[in-house]
């Protein structure tokens, strides 16, 4: 197992520096630059460049970053000049996993229940809702989804709040709005895979040996129903983030998802380059954790 | 194996959240769709950076309610000729206990002029004497028209009577420093409440970057008797339908409104318009993208053409019911400095551009250009390009126009809007045909709109270089007789409508919520920070 | 077995001449029991019917009026649907039935185009690789594992601030980036059948391999490029819905339903129809989408085969 996790950690290690560097060569070949602004005067310009290094050439400014990036310095953000990239980072990484984290246990929980349930109840009034459910989250797409359940329960209904993060009550729409698509796709799965068990052979088996019907459904088919969910959570992790993006501006949360787009929108150099490679460790780290827990969880998965 | 699941997933569900903040109680609460860019008074001077700068910091004078009233100086004399201001600085304290001196605003407005970071705002203090030459580098600091006479008394000198230097000097960019600090903590001065220091209403008791700023008030402000609320919050709230959310739930007391929500807010409860002396124009350039091009956009009946074809009042009715129609240069609600605006005595309406459109006239302008230029129609003019800043409503607007034109001569345009950024990289440096733009005033005065056209620094990319103009604006700002300086004003500004590559479009109006019912003491301003809650108070 | 007493009473019959080797029902070939299990599935038929409805809008609903959908009479500016304009006008006077329907162009030729060329860059890097093997393999594998590490809309955000917006640069940019899910498709496929025997045998009797790619493996995997295409529809339709929505997409004077949705959010308090017809598009278009995935799923399986 640790010889595992060391070679996929360098591998890792490896992308992680082709990603660094690519990102670097494109960004600069983006048109524009950050500081221009309309009262710019003459000569600004330069000495403005001069002063962040942006005038050297650009294999030199490379190194440069590089040099700085092994020593976990990440910049400056020239757009917001009061900040650094690695002090946005920490500030607002923990509204973003907070959300995140919320919104996968909230797809996961709720999706295998509402799955479960209307499997079992098929037909009836749970089974048509979660049904519905799952057609929104699938269809309607996923910005459009936050902006209407804000106006419906915060300010038609007032019974949430509008905006930013500062209680549970506030978390509670967001996590909705970030959750929905995944919530939709596991609820799906399950109640399908759910139906093809609870008329299955073995299960008519367990009943007709009079073992109860969720007792058998819980032992014998969780476990098996929890496998599929556990290779949808790589993906599951990388939407979540881009989720995020959308659902953080609406929502007025602090996180990490609302500083990239605007950093795009700013052409915020080292923010745009931070963000993307904190993204990418993160999701980096992610996906080794997901295979880990896939490994430990089934053991008929060969390390190879 | 599966209850610690479950327990960890509902810790994880309720779990970090009470971290991150706790229920809010009496204070006002204010919100922008963008962040203030720093602290320091020196390196933006947007609504919403002056909005946070005027809360933690004064200076010599300040603008209450469209008056400049005394600030950190309790009182000031203005020699003769108007070039020489004399302050009588007041017995204030930063909030460390240091006494505010005049030797501070020598070396803040030193430091405006020498620092290499952001220079962005220096230019606001060329008219004092020597600052011009101090930013080139061709003087030493002791030659700057800054002086303090004693730790109580400063003396600034400038280079012409420029009655505008009292709205200046209530502007947020003029508030002075503490320079000492500003050199310990370089480039984090002002970003967190550690960082800085406040002579204003409120001190900064927390800045959480990317999500709002708390305030509290100041005990040792020189006016903390007029302060009437204890806190006050400042959101960075991004998006603009939530905005409007939080308004109308009440979350937040009144904020500016971004343009595009204008409209769906019209009706409600505080919705107000407000006069932004901002001015939306056409520029053509001089060089153009190619040299056939750059021969089109320079011929004055070609312009003529083009702006006699735009119906404005039919323009802004459509696409910016809040706005006005434009046919000048100088915005009809700047001070005059003589005590009114500037319309109530001058008025460049239908002079030279006209708000209804003319098919005919402008067809006439076209074919007359185009016997000049060589070319048998419109339509067989190569495409002109023009570029414009990025956003739903400034491609509409650009649309308007293409399709207007397209209608009335069979003239191609193509647009290209560019990132915030991109555009005006373009605009300084690369050739463009015709570009959608706009100015917003720096100062109450109409020079804050001729100044920009002055081909000999600053802003006129356009190419084109009046000689006759900026030797008259130069005369005009002389003069210490106010009528005789306006009437100069008013030659220039027919000059730029006549000659200068440019086309008016309108006059920009923005709009506010302000519930007059739940909050008094808000005062608007025309100019940043366009709300003025530092002594208001909630009922 | 009480009641059976008595009646017991089974008599030798016999074997019939002939009948042993009768074909009891019609052989059908793959595609074509595929096919009728398609057609049986009531749901997707009825969604492929919707989606067919609106690819035939997006082509001749722009050519039912006279407007385009560009040019605007402001006299006409912010009108209500009536007789004239069927879904009224926007803020520029711009006929929005015109406006929806060439915005479904765009949507949907991204969305077919971006899966078909991603399909295409797939399949050949997922044949070569499965089929080659070797290094060619480990390189290219190597290559998808380091795209795919990575969150895809981060990559496509990059290269489209590169490239600028508009529709070739989307096309391109999702194309670039959404090839490996269908790569590591076909290579898995290819990879199962290069072991069966029809292949070893082909390849004894002299066979060249691309011959053994195009004749047999493809077509046995032709079921599952299809799905994976299908579904890569809606996400491409939602990749460009999501970027021009956070500004980097499609720019005027184009319009995309992303787009449309995008400026009717904000005057959904005064003209809500702006916001929910596209947003009605994207969404149906999307699930009929997915409904016909799931049931061409079903349908291709091998293994629901009677």
């Amino acid at each position: 197992m640790a010889k595992f996790v060391l070679k996929r950690l360098l591998g890792s290690a490896v992308m992680l520096f082709l990603l660094i560097t690519i990102s670097f060569f494109m960004i600069k070949l983006i048109p524009g630059s950050p500081f221009t602004s309309e009262k710019m005067q003459a000569g600004s310009k330069q000495a403005i460049y001069a002063y962040y290094g942006l005038d050297k050439p650009v294999y030199e400014q490379y190194f440069l970053y590089l040099k700085n990036l092994l020593r976990g310095d990440l910049g400056v953000s020239y757009k917001i000049r009061s900040v650094t990239v690695n002090e946005v980072i920490a500030k607002s990484f923990p509204y973003s996993l907070d959300l995140g984290l919320k919104a996968i246990i909230v797809a996961i929980v709720g999706g295998l229940a509402l799955g479960i349930i209307s499997a079992y109840k098929r037909g009836k009034a749970i089974d048509a809702f979660t049904m519905i459910l799952a057609t929104i989250g699938v269809a309607v797409p996923s910005f459009v989804v936050g902006f209407f359940i804000q106006y419906l329960f915060a300010v038609k209904l007032r019974w949430l709040p509008v905006a930013q993060y500062t209680s549970f009550a506030h978390t509670i729409l967001p996590t909705f709005a970030l959750s929905l698509s995944m919530l939709a796709t596991i609820a799906k799965y399950s109640r399908a895979s759910m139906i093809e068990v609870i008329y299955s052979d073995f299960v008519k088996t367990a009943d007709a040996k009079g073992l109860s019907k969720m007792r058998i459904i819980m032992r014998h088919q969780l476990r098996n129903a929890l496998l599929p969910i556990v290779t949808l959570l790589g993906p599951m992790i990388a939407m979540v983030i881009t989720g995020t993006f959308v659902v953080e501006n609406v929502f007025a949360i602090p996180g990490l998802g609302r500083y990239y787009v605007t950093s795009i929108t700013n052409l915020d150099y080292t923010m745009i380059m931070g963000l993307t490679i904190f993204f990418a460790l993160f999701l980096v780290i992610m996906n080794l954790l997901v295979d880990v827990v896939y490994i430990l969880i089934d053991p008929r998965i060969k390390l190879s | 194996m599966k209850r610690t699941v479950f327990v960890l997933a509902v810790i994880a569900l309720v779990g970090l959240v009470p971290a991150f903040g706790a229920p809010t109680s009496q204070k006002i609460v204010f919100a922008d769709v963008v962040e203030p860019i720093s602290l320091d008074p020196h390196i933006g001077n947007d609504n919403t950076t002056t909005t946070a700068i005027t809360l933690v910091n004064d200076g010599l004078l300040e603008n209450f309610g469209g008056k400049f009233v005394p600030g950190l100086a309790e009182s000031y004399t203005v020699s003769p000729d108007g070039t020489v201001y004399t302050f009588k600085l007041r017995d204030a304290k930063w909030s460390d206990g240091v006494p505010v001196t005049a030797q501070q605003f020598v070396d803040t407005y030193v430091r405006m002029l020498t620092r290499q970071d952001a220079m962005d705002l220096a230019y606001l203090i060329y008219p004092i004497k020597n600052a011009l030459s101090l930013k080139q580098n061709k003087v030493d600091a002791s030659k700057l028209g800054v002086r303090a006479i004693n730790p109580r008394t400063l003396e600034i000198t400038l280079e012409g009577p420029y009655p505008f230097m009292k709205a200046l000097f209530a502007s947020s960019p003029l508030y002075p420093i503490r320079v000492d600090l500003a050199q310990k903590y370089g480039k984090d001065y002002g970003n967190a409440p550690d960082k800085l220091v406040s002579c204003g209403p409120y001190v900064l008791t927390d800045w959480k970057h990317g999500d709002r700023l708390e305030f509290e008030k100041n005990p040792t402000y020189w006016n903390a008797a007029a302060v009437k609320t204890q806190n006050v919050e400042m959101l960075y709230i991004s998006d603009a339908n939530t905005l409007k959310n939080m308004y109308e739930t009440g979350d937040i007391d009144f904020c500016v409104l971004p343009p595009d929500i204008i409209p769906a807010m019209e009706k409600d409860e505080g919705f107000h318009y407000y006069n932004s002396g901002a001015v939306t124009f056409l520029c053509f350039s001089n060089k153009g993208t190619s040299a056939d091009r750059g021969k089109i956009i320079q011929n004055r009946n070609f312009i003529n053409a083009l702006s006699r074809a735009v119906d404005r009042e039919d323009f802004v009715k459509a696409l910016f019911p809040s706005n006005l129609p434009f046919t000048g240069v100088v915005n009809p609600s700047i001070s005059d400095e003589m005590g009114g605006k500037w319309s109530d005595h001058y008025d460049v309406t239908n002079k030279y551009h006209k708000v209804k459109a003319n098919l005919a006239e402008a067809q006439a302008f076209m074919s007359q250009a185009c016997k000049e230029l060589g070319y048998a129609s419109a339509d067989k003019m190569p495409v002109l390009e023009m570029i414009t800043t990025e956003g739903e409503l400034n491609r509409t607007v650009c649309e308007y126009f293409q399709s207007i034109w397209k209608q009335a001569f069979g003239l191609q345009i193509d647009i290209k809007p560019l990132a915030y950024a991109q555009f005006w990289d373009n605009f300084y440096g690369a050739p463009y045909d015709l570009a959608r733009s706009g100015w917003g005033p720096d100062y109450d005065d109409p020079f804050t709109y001729l100044d920009m056209w002055d081909s000999r620094g600053g802003w006129n990319k356009t190419g084109w270089i009046g000689e006759s103009y900026y030797k008259l604006i130069t005369e005009a700002n002389k003069q210490s007789n106010m009528k005789k300086r306006n009437d100069m004003f008013y030659q220039a500004e027919a000059i730029l409508l006549q000659e200068a590559p440019i086309i008016p479009v309108m006059a920009r109006r923005g709009a506010y919520m302000l519930n007059d019912k739940k909050i008094e003491g808000v005062y608007f301003n025309m100019f940043a920070p366009n709300l003025d809650f530092r002594f208001a108070k909630l009922k | 077995m009480r009641q059976l007493e008595g009646e017991l009473d089974f008599t030798l019959v016999g074997a019939r001449e002939g009948e042993a080797s009768q074909i009891l029902r019609p052989h059908l070939s793959y595609f074509q029991d595929a096919r009728t299990r398609f057609k049986a599935n009531k749901v997707a038929m009825a969604s492929l019917f919707v989606l067919l409805a609106f690819a035939l809008m997006t082509i001749a609903g722009p050519l039912l009026v006279p407007y385009n959908y560009q040019d605007g009479d402001l006299l006409q500016a912010n009108k209500g649907p009536d007789l004239q304009h069927w879904f009224g006008t926007d803020e520029l006077g711009r006929d929005l039935w015109a406006r929806i329907w060439i915005g479904g162009r765009v949507s949907m030729a991204i969305g077919v185009l971006a899966a078909v060329l991603q399909g295409v860059v797939g399949i050949i890097m997922g044949s070569v690789s499965g089929f080659v093997g070797g290094k060619t393999d480990l390189v290219i594998m190597k290559v998808v594992d380091f795209l795919m590490a990575f969150p895809y809309l981060v990559w496509v955000t990059l290269l489209m601030l590169v490239t600028g917006s508009g529709l070739v640069p989307m096309i391109l940019a999702l194309t670039l980036t959404g090839w490996l899910t269908m790569a590591r498709i076909v290579r898995g496929q290819i990879l199962t059948l290069k072991n069966e025997d029809y292949v070893v045998a082909a390849q004894s009797l002299g066979a060249l391999s691309r011959r053994i790619i195009l004749k047999h493996m493809i077509p046995n995997t032709m079921g599952v490029i299809i799905v994976t295409m299908t579904f890569a529809i809606p996400a491409a339709i939602f990749s460009e819905a999501f970027l021009s929505f956070i500004g980097i997409g499609m720019k005027a004077p184009m319009t995309s339903w992303g787009l449309l949705v995008s400026m009717g959010m904000k005057q959904l308090y005064n003209y809500p129809l702006r916001l929910l017809i596209p947003c009605i598009c994207i969404s149906l278009t999307m699930l009929s989408l997915q409904i016909i995935g799931d049931g061409l799923r079903d349908a291709l399986d091998p293994k629901l085969r009677r």
